[in-house]
């Protein structure tokens, strides 16, 4: 019984092979499915650096790591100003680079876990390579410019320049007691400084670029500590009162330097 | 004919590939046995089992020319074979494991768990058992125990480290150990 099943299946398979119904498939499909997962690969794992790249260039470019200055007040707002949106993006990509990996034969009898590890590092590197370009400045200008293919990176950078219900950061263009108006990216706001000390508010005069945390309240943001920023420190931000104020000069050495490239021109 | 015979597996794909396609009986002869045996775990109904094993010799037939020469055929096609057991299992929805009174010997003797599990050691328990373990424990196992398969082989056939092998048998046995205990005390 068993012969006659196994000369069934022999029979079988032989006689779809020589009436030609299945064929051998040729070394350079499988040379080309292989440059086709490595390709992909790649691809998600520059694109993975990239965001790396920008997590890197948030964090340096807008408010986000101001907040940490205030110590337990600021907490609220570090967190509202975390870049959520391009971390999941980073993960995301490094995920999917990751299960493309695993998938592939390149994983043959090797642990999935270091192979994961170096997959990371190199992103990191790359990332971090990448940080020390002015691409993350290009793409930015490009997103808010509504430049070419930068358009769908606004629901990531757009984090950067939104109203933070703890935190704000701007250009002081008015003064009345401890009423502030503030340039920022989005146009004026109100702050209210009742709460702040006399001392510092000695400090500020009209043109400070400053941070403040505290609670909105409707259309007024009421201050509970507030500190002068150095404006170059968060270029990001400082670009955004830039478009929404043209004009204002620009005291970047980069930019008064004729011969060096100004990131906010 | 006799020349046939004693070609090694990787030799005869070499043949099939550059010169004569109609070697792959050969092929089929030698693996056909094996494979259904490895797969009869897997694939309970006759008529299953025999659609399951034509398709492993036709997916191995068709990709040939992936396979590596450098590498050994049998881990290989079983490889195949192992991942139309999958897809089998995930297409219907199966778990249960088949064995036959072979294989229980075969466990009694090199498993280790006689002594654990003496007098419950029967053809269901096992049976029962072994479908309750995670399939990533239960894979090697089967392959090192039923499909007499060295760790090397199991590592090839797996696509995992070597090191990897030995852990997931030696936490499967465990584990299987365990289950045919609580079966005993039933």
């Amino acid at each position: 019984m068993e012969n006659n099943n196994d000369e069934k299946v022999e029979d079988k398979v032989m006689n779809v092979i020589k009436t030609g119904k299945i064929k051998l498939r040729s070394r350079f499909l499988f040379l080309l499915e292989k440059l086709g997962i490595g390709g992909a690969v790649a691809v998600f794992a520059t694109i993975s650096a990239l965001f790396f790249c920008l997590v890197l260039f948030y964090m340096n470019a807008t408010d986000h790591l101001q907040y940490l200055n205030f110590g337990r007040r600021g907490i609220f707002a570090f967190i509202e100003s975390f870049p959520f949106l391009i971390v999941i993006a980073f993960i995301f990509l490094l995920a999917i680079a990751g299960f493309i990996l695993k998938k592939s034969d390149f994983l043959y009898k090797k642990h999935f876990g270091w192979v994961a590890l170096g997959l990371l590092g190199v992103i990191i590197i790359l990332g971090t390579g990448l940080a020390f370009t002015s691409l993350s400045e290009k793409i930015e200008r490009h997103t808010f410019d509504n430049r070419g293919g930068a358009m769908f990176m606004h629901p990531f950078l757009d984090q950067g320049l939104q109203p933070r219900s703890h935190g704000i950061v701007g250009k002081i263009s008015a003064m009345e007691g401890t009423t502030l108006t503030l340039n920022t990216p989005r146009g004026t706001e109100t702050i209210d400084a009742s709460a702040i000390n006399t001392e510092t508010l000695a400090t500020i005069k009209i043109d400070s670029f400053i941070t403040a945390v505290g609670e909105r309240q409707n259309t007024i943001f009421k201050a509970l500590d507030l500190r002068i920023a150095d404006e170059n420190r968060m270029p990001m931000i400082h670009r955004g009162i830039d478009r929404k104020f043209p004009g204002i000069p620009r005291t970047d050495a980069r930019c008064l330097d004729k011969q060096r490239e100004c990131p906010f021109r | 004919m006799t020349d046939l015979e004693n070609l090694t597996d990787e030799k005869l794909v070499e043949l099939i590939r550059t010169q004569n396609q109609e070697l792959y009986s050969t092929i089929i002869r030698r693996y056909q046995q094996k494979i259904s045996h490895y797969l009869r775990k897997f694939v309970h109904n006759h008529d299953e089992l025999e659609d399951v094993l034509q398709d492993v010799f036709i997916k191995a037939f068709r990709n040939l020319n992936d396979f590596d020469k450098s590498k050994r055929f049998s881990p290989w096609i079983y490889r195949i074979a192992h991942n139309e057991a999958l897809n089998f299992l995930k297409k219907n929805h199966k778990q249960q494991l088949s064995l036959d009174q072979e294989d229980i010997q075969i466990l009694d003797t090199t498993a280790d768990i006689k002594q654990s599990v003496d007098s419950i050691l029967n053809r269901t328990a096992v049976e029962n058992a072994l479908s309750q373990i995670k399939i990533k424990f239960q894979e090697p196992l089967i392959l090192y125990f039923f499909e007499q398969k060295s760790y090397e082989e199991i590592s090839e056939i797996l696509h995992i480290p070597t090191s990897t092998v030995g852990t997931l048998i030696s936490r499967g046995k465990i584990q299987l150990k365990e289950l045919l205990k609580q079966y005993g005390k039933q």
